[in-house]
């Protein structure tokens, strides 16, 4: 299915194809999909009132301490990795606009879209985690002046804001050219949202917005990497003495790899997704595959090379509390399964690199897989592991014990039915691929 | 045992001191502890007679002075006044009288410690029968028989160094544990803690080099000068009080653990569920003196710890006081400002430190961490091998749960009956 | 010497510092156009306050029915 050799074909065709999804009618395969999202958000409607009624005593997670329990679970380590896929919408878009990497331009809208929602899920993920979500504008934000001076947990809310409202920023001020070309072409029953989105738009304004797009990514691409998964989101965790699990200057670096791994392939597999669904193979060919697979084969590296920094420095000779944990976190077969996924798909990838001719777009797609689904597990296990050993070395007697309910596995279906649901919208009003720039 | 409840019902009802009714009831309390009823209901009714300015503290001690000796082996209730020659005008008199002092037994007897467990905990539901008559604050002294340690300073004088802030605080005499568990129960008497929640914990642990030797700590929050769990708190919920008190504004709190997490000393417990479900429920008064909402149990939702007792502390009479360390019969936990001199605590450690000869090994939990704790050990600290054992005196015969875990199970969704299961 | 708490000196020093070069490559980088670079300053506005107001508004709806 080698689709690349293939003559380059023409603007108008390219046009036609990336509007195929808003003008046609939904297949049945959509269809399906968006009954089957539909279903499992009520399924966690459901789930979620059930604990907004009972209290969070419906999850798995306790006290830490004399309880014998965690009170930090799946929620936070869901949290963490829909944060690290949000990356990918920037690595993307910030390796085609600063580094002009182009042959990834017809992924980066649609990895800015996923972004959006991931960050979407991330912030409701901390909702869900509150005791009181109620009370989530009221008490955060007139605290926030005081807060902001020592909290990690005020800075990890104004850096998420941050970077929601800068890419969403991106967002609309880059559709804008394409929607003003499109105009014509766009359903119109949807005219008043165009209307909205291309409020006050001038046509000379296209070199300006390209710029200032252009500064907006290199903001993004320093925030995002270094200062949200690489920053703030580590911080909650390696600013605690009392978790030796946790405190270091080595999580910084740890998360972005994990971000970077769990984002590219998210954007691997999305990309596939969308190709296959609406045959897009000129559009994204092959090539994007093998580019987004060699740059994900480094980053699983990276992620592997800095796990390997902790249980080398936690064993040969620390001090006792980080000592404990690490052999702890290293008798743990979960812990080898999401290092193992990730090791499985770095060696499928670097094989795929050295030798071409193995290349197979399907493969990739699934070798993307492994990483995403590994973070999401070593990430729950990192908390987790964190919180049941502790410097505190006499609750010992009573060690922390996690398995995740029903309740809070149904918010990994609430939340993948909320990703679903917002690509099907989506998809349905504007372009998934960027259509002025992609005039090559 | 359902004293918790009890005493709450016992509350709500008028009774008068020296009717019938209240005879019987006192006795139905005192009979199961075992030691001399008669002596119980006398010294209650004088302890009232104290609290309502009729008879004086210094009789009081000294009327019942060597049946005390006699049936619990020690008198540990506090001299509030200095009204008795030759006494110390501050702090518990150890197994002495005004005349002097006997050396304390350094370690009771199993039985006595047992009786003495039952007969703490019919004196802390005798004192909540007392004091649901006599709205004085100060009905808890008179039913506290057992006496525990008294306010720094009579009549409530807030003694400190002028330029220095007040920082309560706790010097634990580890020492002359032994297990009791009345602390334990005292607090959660008082606020109606939850089943499993200890906001005062007494480990009890052996070093691999001693496996037979039990010791024991008691364990409460330290109210950091150096909080983590304020620094980290997104909502300001978590906080310190003017006086050094580290507490949680449950109006505010959006329960985010964070506080539970940061902290290195693991004295947070979150209410997971609704507090009634499993043992909980606190109805009493939630706010301080500055109007907020830091008191009790908390509610579903949000995050609870020790206070050391803002309710105490506001008061004119109980200033200084803590529930744990008025319960305490061996003279273990010592409360006051520990920035100043003259109180309480402090002098117990010079005192301490005299009769050691002029040296006294003293810990911190966890200083390393930068917390600055404000309770100090008198004793040895636990070393990294220590390892938890049971103590003499097992939670679960105060009827308290001991791991929370256990009962943290939470209501069934209606599929789970239907396909079967428990 | 005004002492500064760390998270004010990380938040407003360090991590909005990419945002600071931002605004002055919207404002006074080539091609010259204050009205679109305000305009950007708009959508970062609006967006900031509309995700929060909508917060706030789930937030009450959530307290209303279950709290």
């Amino acid at each position: 299915m080698n689709a690349s050799a293939a003559a380059p074909i023409s603007h108008e065709a390219r046009v036609a194809t990336i509007l195929r999804p808003i003008l046609e009618r939904p297949s049945r395969f959509y269809m399906v999909v968006l009954a089957i999202a539909a279903g499992g958000l009520l399924w966690w409607a459901y789930a979620w009132s059930f604990q907004l009624r009972n209290g969070l005593i419906v999850t798995g997670i306790a006290d830490w301490g004399t309880a014998g329990g965690v009170p930090w679970g799946f929620y936070v380590g869901s949290f963490i990795w829909w944060v690290g896929i949000a990356h990918g919408g920037i690595i993307v878009s910030a390796a085609v606009r600063l580094f002009n990497l182009t042959a990834f331009k017809p992924v980066a809208r649609m990895a800015e879209l996923l972004t959006l929602v991931a960050l979407s899920i991330a912030a409701l993920y901390i909702v869900i985690h509150l005791g009181r979500p109620d009370r989530v504008f009221s008490s955060v934000l007139p605290a926030l002046p005081t807060t902001i001076r020592t909290s990690p947990l005020a800075w990890d809310v104004t850096v998420i804001t941050l970077y929601f409202v800068l890419t969403a920023t991106y967002l609309g001020l880059t559709l804008r050219s394409d929607l003003y070309a499109l105009q014509n072409r766009l359903p119109k029953a949807l005219a008043p949202v165009y209307k909205l989105l291309l409020i006050g738009y001038r046509p000379e304004d296209k070199h300006k917005l390209e710029r200032m797009a252009w500064w907006l990514a290199l903001a993004v691409i320093v925030l995002a990497p270094l200062f949200l998964h690489g920053g703030v989101i580590p911080w909650l965790f390696a600013t605690m003495p009392g978790q030796p699990g946790w405190f270091g200057g080595a999580q910084g670096p740890q998360f972005l790899t994990i971000a970077l791994s769990s984002a590219l392939g998210s954007v691997i597999v999305m990309a596939y997704v969308f190709r296959k669904a609406y045959s897009w193979q000129e559009i994204i060919p092959d090539e994007v595959f093998a580019g987004l697979s060699r740059w994900l084969a480094l980053f699983a590296l990276l992620f592997l090379w800095m796990q390997l920094q902790q249980n080398l420095t936690g064993s040969v000779a620390a001090p006792s509390a980080v000592a404990d944990l690490t052999s702890a976190k290293m008798e743990e077969p979960l812990y080898w399964l999401s290092l193992g996924l990730v090791g499985l798909a770095l060696a499928y990838l670097a094989v795929q690199m050295i030798f071409p001719r193995y290349f197979n777009v399907e493969r990739t797609v699934a070798a993307a897989l492994l990483p995403v689904a590994a973070t999401l597990l070593e990430k729950t296990l990192f908390v987790i592991e964190g919180l049941m050993h502790p410097v505190f070395r006499l609750y010992e007697g009573v060690p922390g014990h996690y398995t995740p309910s029903w309740v809070e596995i149904s918010s990994a279906v609430g939340a993948f039915s909320i990703l679903l649901l917002f690509f099907l919208l989506v998809s349905r009003i504007v372009p998934l691929i960027e259509v002025e720039v992609s005039e090559e | 045992m359902n004293g918790n409840r009890d005493a709450a019902d016992s509350r709500k009802r008028e009774l008068d001191p020296f009717d019938a009714a209240w005879e019987a009831e006192a006795r139905r309390t005192l009979q199961p502890t075992g030691f001399d009823v008669d002596l119980g209901v006398r010294a209650a009714r004088d302890a009232l007679r104290v609290t309502a300015g009729e008879l004086s503290e210094a009789e009081f001690h000294k009327r019942y002075h060597s049946e005390y000796l006699q049936a619990f082996e020690m008198d540990a209730r506090p001299l509030l006044s200095d009204e008795v020659d030759g006494a110390d005008s501050i702090g518990p008199t150890e197994g002495g009288g005004p005349a002097g002092s006997e050396e304390q037994p350094a370690l009771m007897s199993r039985r006595t410690a047992m009786k003495l467990a039952g007969a703490g905990a019919a004196a802390l539901f005798l004192g909540q029968l007392l004091s649901g008559l006599v709205p004085s604050a100060t009905a808890d002294e008179g039913g506290h028989q057992e006496g525990g340690h008294a306010a720094s300073g009579s009549g409530a004088t807030k003694a400190k160094a002028k330029n220095q802030e007040m920082q309560m605080g706790m010097v634990i005499d580890i020492e002359k544990c032994d297990g009791c568990l009345f602390c334990v129960n005292a607090c959660k008497s008082a606020y109606t803690l939850a089943d499993g929640v200890h906001w005062i914990y007494v480990f009890a642990y052996a070093e691999p080099d001693a496996p037979e030797e039990v010791n024991l700590l008691p364990r409460l929050c330290n109210h950091c000068s150096n909080a983590p769990c304020v620094k980290v708190c997104p909502v300001a919920a978590r906080h310190k009080r003017e006086d050094g008190l580290v507490l949680t504004d449950y109006d505010t709190c959006i329960g985010c653990r964070y506080c539970q997490v940061a902290c290195p000393y693991g004295v947070n417990y979150f209410q997971w569920g609704e507090p009634t479900r499993y043992g909980g429920g606190y109805t009493g008064e939630r706010r301080d003196a500055r109007g907020r909402s830091v008191v009790g149990d908390p509610p579903r939702g949000v995050m609870g710890k020790c206070t050391f007792c803002p309710l105490r502390q506001d008061s004119q009479d109980e200033h200084g006081t803590t529930n744990c360390a008025l319960a305490c019969p061996h003279g273990v936990l010592h409360y006051g400002d520990l920035n100043d001199p003259e109180s309480e605590p402090n002098q117990y450690l010079a005192r301490r430190r005299q009769e050691n000869g002029g040296r006294l090994e003293t810990f911190r939990l966890l200083e390393d961490m930068g917390t600055k704790p404000n309770v100090i050990y008198i004793g040895s600290p636990p070393s990294r091998e220590a390892y938890e054992v049971e103590g003499p005196v097992r939670y679960e015969d105060w009827g308290l749960v001991k791991q929370r875990r256990a009962v943290l199970e939470g209501p069934e969704p209606w599929f789970r009956r239907l396909i079967g299961g428990n | 010497m005004i002492h500064l708490a760390v998270g004010v000196i990380l938040i407003l020093g360090i991590v909005l510092a990419p945002v600071y070069v931002m605004l002055l490559g919207w404002f006074f980088g080539s091609p010259r156009d204050f009205r679109l670079a305000l305009t950007g300053v708009g959508y970062l506005a609006s967006i900031t306050v509309g995700l929060w107001a909508g917060l706030g508004v789930f937030a009450a709806l959530l307290g209303l029915v279950f709290f």
